[in-house]
């Protein structure tokens, strides 16, 4: 399957309907239930579009305890760079059924706004609700909240703290390894200057996903280990990989760790100049 | 072939769930109404009616030489340190199909994501050098240049840029 093929079924996933209460469980209440059949009706229109915000505000004016409804609607502000507006919602369908939305509002202070404080606050407060019961995965299954939490850990210069997390999250045997757990434990190790362990650690992670990043961190690990033909071929590898694309991807946003086009070919320059050297 | 008549007919299914508004496409939150006492007259989108989100978009890349130039660009504001000038500051605007900017509008929060008002012209200086990239490319979307709206969030601490998203 090609690139245009994933990004049709993408886009395809963007009109479609998301997340469908199941209304049957409101029918106690008939203005909920009511409000209920609103949020139904608004996912069938394009998400952030007039119609379906709308629906949602005939929903929440019934049944001003839908969470769903606040939840949902809040989620196009987000992605459109308007998180005030997002968070204004999301906190009303936090304080309304926390076990449901907390997760959400801490995946998204880390993933919209980088904001780490706030994301471990919340994943802190998920942990206390769920009592020692696993707390879950970002809604895009992309990450355990834990991995998350290692990320806030990295980006706030915590290295040890943050492989620390990982670590004790994926030696739980019930733990389903997310798309990149390894390369960002491969590429915290490189942080540290323990190269050979960020090789093992990269090497690993071809197994998820494979590619370009894999390559150019390994080639830093090589460059710390001053092995500079391993060096120089990872990063030939990268470039490859990068020219055909096989990179870390999300449509909103950059990845933690994500490298670009310039960062491997300012890599190549480098790289020149030591093995002339 | 069967599997390009596949996927369009995905498309087609998950796009055409609108039956009481044909003419909006995608584009309500978020959209941004032209201000003429603001916009620069020159600026034209070409398509009124039709505007993607960048998320929306087929082509990855959106930004000649992509963050890293984005990056770079920023760097050179030479902004002083001001202790507690924090928060974030969003520039939201249109691309339009041959790449040109315009509709620039921008948003003030703190660290809650409530309205705030930056101290100096740190506003006014990220604006300008928003305003002034000009390595934006046109979108692509079912093979054709696209208008789309896109965003830079600027994460700030002590009035210095510390990271730019999205």
């Amino acid at each position: 399957m090609n690139n245009t093929y994933i990004i049709l079924l993408l886009v395809s996933v963007v009109c479609s309907s998301y997340g469908p209460p199941n209304c049957n469980l409101y029918k106690q209440d008939q203005n909920c239930y009511q409000a209920c059949l609103l949020a139904e009706k608004a996912i069938t229109y394009n998400q952030g579009e007039d119609k379906s915000q709308q629906y949602f505000d005939k929903s929440i004016a019934l049944c001003s305890t839908f969470d769903y409804s606040y939840y949902e609607k809040a989620v196009p502000f987000a992605k459109r760079g308007m998180i005030r507006e997002w968070k204004e919602m999301i906190d009303v369908a936090v304080k309304i059924n926390p076990r449901e939305h907390l997760r959400t509002r801490g995946w998204y202070h880390f993933f919209f706004m980088h904001h780490y404080e706030a994301a471990i606050k919340d994943i802190d407060e998920v942990s206390q609700l769920f009592k020692g019961n696993d707390i879950g995965y970002t809604g895009d299954g992309t990450y355990h909240l834990n991995i998350i939490k290692a990320l806030c850990y990295k980006k706030m210069g915590r290295t040890n703290k943050a492989i620390e997390t990982i670590l004790t999250q994926i030696s739980n045997e019930n733990h389903q390894f997310g798309v990149y757990d390894h390369l960002h434990l491969g590429v915290l190790y490189l942080e540290n200057k323990e190269y050979q362990l960020a090789i093992e650690k990269l090497d690993i992670q071809r197994d998820f996903s494979d590619d370009c990043e894999v390559y150019f961190y390994k080639a830093l690990a090589y460059k710390g280990l001053k092995m500079m033909h391993e060096y120089k071929i990872n990063l030939d590898l990268a470039k490859a990989y990068y020219l055909k694309e096989k990179t870390m991807e999300n449509n909103y946003r950059q990845m933690i760790d994500e490298i670009f086009l310039a960062d491997i070919e300012n890599e190549l320059v480098l790289s020149q100049k030591e093995i002339n050297n | 072939m069967k599997y390009k008549l596949f996927f369009f007919l995905i498309l087609l299914a998950s796009c055409n769930q609108k039956p009481e508004n044909q003419n909006s496409y995608l584009s309500n939150v978020g959209k941004i109404l032209p201000e003429h006492s603001i916009d620069d007259p020159n600026f034209k989108p070409c398509h009124d009616d039709f505007s993607l989100f960048f998320y929306q978009l087929e082509n990855k890349t959106l930004y000649q030489g992509e963050k890293p130039a984005i990056l770079a660009a920023f760097k050179e504001l030479d902004l002083p340190k001001i202790s507690q000038n924090s928060g974030y500051i969003t520039v939201r605007f249109l691309v339009n199909c041959k790449g040109e900017t315009g509709r620039f509008r921008t948003e003030q929060i703190d660290f809650e994501y409530k309205s705030k008002q930056f101290k100096g012209d740190i506003v006014e200086r990220v604006l300008f050098k928003t305003k002034s990239l000009n390595g934006w490319l046109p979108g692509k979307f079912n093979g054709y240049k696209c208008d789309y709206y896109t965003y830079l969030t600027f994460k700030i601490i002590d009035n210095q840029i510390a990271e730019i998203l999205p």
